[in-house]
């Protein structure tokens, strides 16, 4: 399972927060040299016409649009700064859930061999439905709103975290066990202090899996499902034909993806696997 | 020509007592052991050691060698606790093998580290993983400091492990293994992964710590010559299943010069004995 | 996401059956009870029999205003293999050909860096826009959801390639273009195969997503259009379709696939611990 997943994240934090060895004022532009020139073709075509505003809006209409949205709120898209923070609290939340049953569970499934081979075949069922099929679902038991968006991010999260704590639990190199009960440790002691942190790259690859994956539900779930929060600001914006707030609300998405990811998981990777010398270079 | 003729029976010179008031004071018994592995995938038999007794005295240094397969591994893992036998018993200080335990510290041939502690915080795990533990050292951090200076890594107490070289690793295993006060110290091939330079030291090193502590270890190995450097009594084991061919004793001061007339004599004894074993596992 | 039991190895024999057969009988038992009891009304918490029935009925076309089950799983089908088609053709070269000549076309890979953090999902209005409701759109999210894990897969299988053989490589003199074909794309199969099987699973999961919201056919419509007849179980045998397929395709399309290239090469699937 690790084998697909993490391979994705080396890719992604990698190519995302590029060579940090090569920051230099040419080394940037020579990275980034396209990007600039693709905006400045943008605003320029946009401005001339050449890119009718249905299509794609200049990028300082964009921004415009974003800062007036964050300043006052549209009668009919709301406020920015509010549909951030409900989008944010419910993906918190519902990760956060996710993470309370989902890694309890796994550590239990991945220690005792019985309950695993109970368990396993429910959530090799489980898991290959994606958390937004669960949708119309969710709907009918919960109705619209946060209730319905939070548990689907809780359902879109728990599969990628159980089998990354599953895993992560059954491949420690077995001389850990070993050299830890020669020292006559509880089970207690083994269980926390040896075969949760050996496990604990795989875990936190799981987390992050799970972490991506409730980032992509929330935008889906808050599009159909709800009337608050950055989902439901893109469809309404859909609705009125307002691309510029389409797009302003893509690179807000993104971006705090992407931050998240790097102040969080970057942060929690380099404290842990990191300092200890236990990650694998590529 | 050799002077000396290899037995065709299986003990050599230095035989077990047989005498039950002589080995009241041995550290280690093992009696009769034979262990059997059964495959679950097939149900094929393989027979690792056969009726194996042996006698270790506390304070002695005691080699296993023999060639792969032997079942050397096997018996310490059975000394250790990791397998049972599947016949005959262990004793360790007069009671009987169970399970793992802290009495009998383990050093492995992969240091097995606990990557995500500090050398600080391996050598005092043991002290503090159990309750019985606790109890004997109420103050851990005085041995574990005192462990730590034993095997000369002073100043190396907060690095992590996947920082440190493959020989200074196996100084902190050793010292993990040494910290609560074992009866005992098992070792298999633990300078196995070494460069030959850096093995060498740590043969020193080890013979060091020992003579500083005089703990009873059983130690492992396939090399002849570090047999003879370090042991005592050297047990031979034929090739599969596993009985003890030889037992040699060596009484040659340390530190040895392995270039000590009675030590080569011993060298290439010992390398005869083995060669007829290699050839029956190539067989 | 590999699912057999390799990855989670248990004891052999027939006891093996015997647990998960006896924690699924006990679920199912579970849930028969549930609905019996009335736990929560018939319309929103079926029997299993009455799902399986529906699943039934619903393959047959015997749905009140729908067409059979499998003409719509058939169109979802066809959807995803189209965008997932159009997406490994353009990803898997553009990723080989970025990571074989890294230097080259460092600036090309800039605007994927920007784009790639969006979630596909986010997209969807934006496509909505620019195609409007119905097949262009479902298609290009589709794509769009395949291409990222085609393209970084492959173009972190290239970049690590064993610098042993790209130094044999250079010392025998090879040119850019047997170095591209003969070391570099057979070298880093097992990440493309990685990548495809995660881009084809990620194309599953926008497929089903993009259909609730914006088609008038398949599997996505069939539950969204259940759930605005209140009919539960119609929705939970739409949802169970979908996972089986999800399940099904990429254990053996993509198991076989992999037995038949890297596995017969003796290389090991692109581990990464």
């Amino acid at each position: 399972m690790s084998s697909d997943g993490s391979l994705l994240i080396a890719a992604e934090s990698d190519l995302l927060t590029g060579n940090r060895h090569t920051t230099t004022g040419k080394h940037l532009f020579r990275r980034y040299w396209l990007v600039i020139a693709i905006l400045i073709v943008w605003e320029l075509a946009a401005r001339y016409g050449y890119l009718p505003r249905a299509v794609l809006p200049a990028p300082s209409t964009v921004a415009q649009s974003a800062a007036s949205l964050t300043a006052h709120r549209d009668p009919a898209l709301g406020s920015l700064p509010d549909h951030l923070l409900r989008s944010l609290g419910r993906q918190l939340l519902g990760f956060g859930l996710a993470v309370a049953v989902a890694f309890p569970l796994g550590v239990w499934m991945g220690m005792s061999q019985k309950v695993r081979e109970c368990l396993l075949p429910l959530v090799q069922i489980f898991y290959p439905v994606p958390g937004l099929a669960w949708t119309p679902l969710a709907i009918l038991w919960l109705g619209l709103g946060g209730k319905t968006v939070i548990f689907l991010i809780f359902i879109g999260a728990i599969w990628p975290i159980l089998y990354g704590t599953i895993g992560g639990l059954q491949n420690i190199r077995p001389h850990y066990g070993r050299a830890a009960a020669s020292l006559g440790a509880t089970h207690f002691y083994q269980l926390t202090r040896v075969s949760i942190p050996a496990s604990l790259s795989m875990i936190l690859t799981g987390l992050r899996l799970g972490y991506g994956a409730s980032w992509r539900t929330i935008v889906g779930a808050e599009m159909i499902a709800s009337t608050s929060g950055l989902g439901y600001m893109l469809s309404v914006a859909a609705d009125t034909r307002r691309g510029d707030v389409i797009v302003a609300g893509m690179i807000i998405i993104g971006a705090l993806g992407f931050l998240i990811e790097y102040f969080a998981f970057d942060r929690l990777d380099r404290a842990t696997v990191g300092r200890w010398g236990m990650r694998e270079t590529h | 020509m050799m002077p000396w003729k290899v037995s065709p029976s299986p003990v050599g010179e230095y035989d077990v007592p047989k005498d039950d008031e002589q080995v009241t004071e041995a550290r280690v018994k093992v009696d009769g052991v034979t262990k059997v592995f059964t495959s679950t995938t097939n149900g094929r038999r393989v027979e690792a050691l056969q009726e194996v007794s042996l006698h270790v005295e506390t304070g002695e240094f005691v080699c296993l060698l023999g060639p792969s397969g032997c079942g050397k591994s096997t018996l310490l893992n059975i000394l250790a606790g990791f397998e049972r036998p599947t016949k005959g018993e262990v004793l360790v200080s007069g009671h009987r093998v169970s399970g793992p335990g802290p009495d009998r510290g383990y050093v492995f041939q992969e240091p097995a580290l606990f990557d995500w502690m500090s050398v600080w915080g391996n050598v005092k795990f043991g002290l503090v993983c159990n309750p019985d533990t606790r109890k004997r050292f109420p103050d851990p951090d005085k041995q574990v400091q005192q462990c730590i200076e034993l095997v000369g890594l002073k100043g190396f107490e907060h690095t992590f492990p996947n920082f440190l070289s493959g020989g200074m690793k196996q100084r902190v295993a050793i010292a993990r293994a040494l910290a609560p006060d074992p009866d005992m110290l098992l070792m298999d091939e633990p300078f196995g992964a070494l460069d030959a330079q850096t093995r060498y030291l740590m043969q020193g090193a080890l013979l060091e710590i020992w003579e500083r502590t005089r703990k009873t270890i059983v130690f492992v190995t396939h090399s002849i010559e570090e047999a003879v450097f370090l042991a005592d009594r050297v047990v031979v084991m034929t090739a599969r299943p596993g009985k003890i061919k030889w037992i040699d004793r060596i009484q040659v001061c340390r530190p040895r010069d392995l270039s000590d007339m009675s030590l080569m004599e011993t060298r290439a004894r010992l390398f005869e004995l083995i060669g007829t074993e290699m050839k029956e596992t190539e067989a | 996401m590999k699912q057999s039991n390799e990855e989670f190895p248990s004891r052999g024999g027939p006891g093996r059956w015997l647990r998960p057969a006896l924690t699924l009988v006990a679920a199912l038992s579970l849930w028969e009870i549930a609905a019996v009891l009335k736990l929560a009304p018939p319309f929103l918490l079926p029997t299993p029999l009455t799902v399986l029935e529906t699943w039934i009925s619903l393959a047959k076309g015997e749905a009140i205003g729908m067409a059979p089950l499998l003409s719509d799983i058939w169109i979802s089908l066809q959807r995803q293999l189209i965008g997932f088609g159009l997406a490994i053709l353009i990803a898997v070269p553009a990723g080989f050909f970025m990571g074989a000549f890294p230097k080259a076309t460092e600036s090309l890979l800039s605007p994927f860096r920007f784009l790639y953090p969006v979630p596909t999902i986010a997209w969807v209005p934006l496509t909505l826009l620019w195609f409007g409701p119905g097949w262009r759109s479902i298609l290009f999210i589709t794509f769009l959801s395949a291409f990222w894990p085609a393209f970084f897969n492959t173009y972190e299988g290239v970049r690590n390639l064993s610098r042993l053989h790209v130094r044999v490589a250079r010392i025998f003199g090879a040119t850019p273009l047997v170095y591209f074909f003969k070391v570099a794309i057979p070298g880093s199969l097992p990440f493309t195969l990685t990548g495809l099987r995660l881009s084809y699973g990620a194309s599953w999961r926008m497929l089903v997503a993009a259909e609730i919201l914006l088609a008038t056919s398949g599997l996505g419509y069939v539950i969204d259009q259940s759930r605005s007849m209140l009919r539960t179980d119609q929705v939970m045998a739409g949802i169970a379709t979908i996972g089986c397929i999800g399940y099904l395709t990429e254990r053996f399309v993509f198991d076989a696939l992999e037995s038949v290239t890297i596995a017969r090469w003796g290389i090991r699937r692109a581990e990464r611990r």
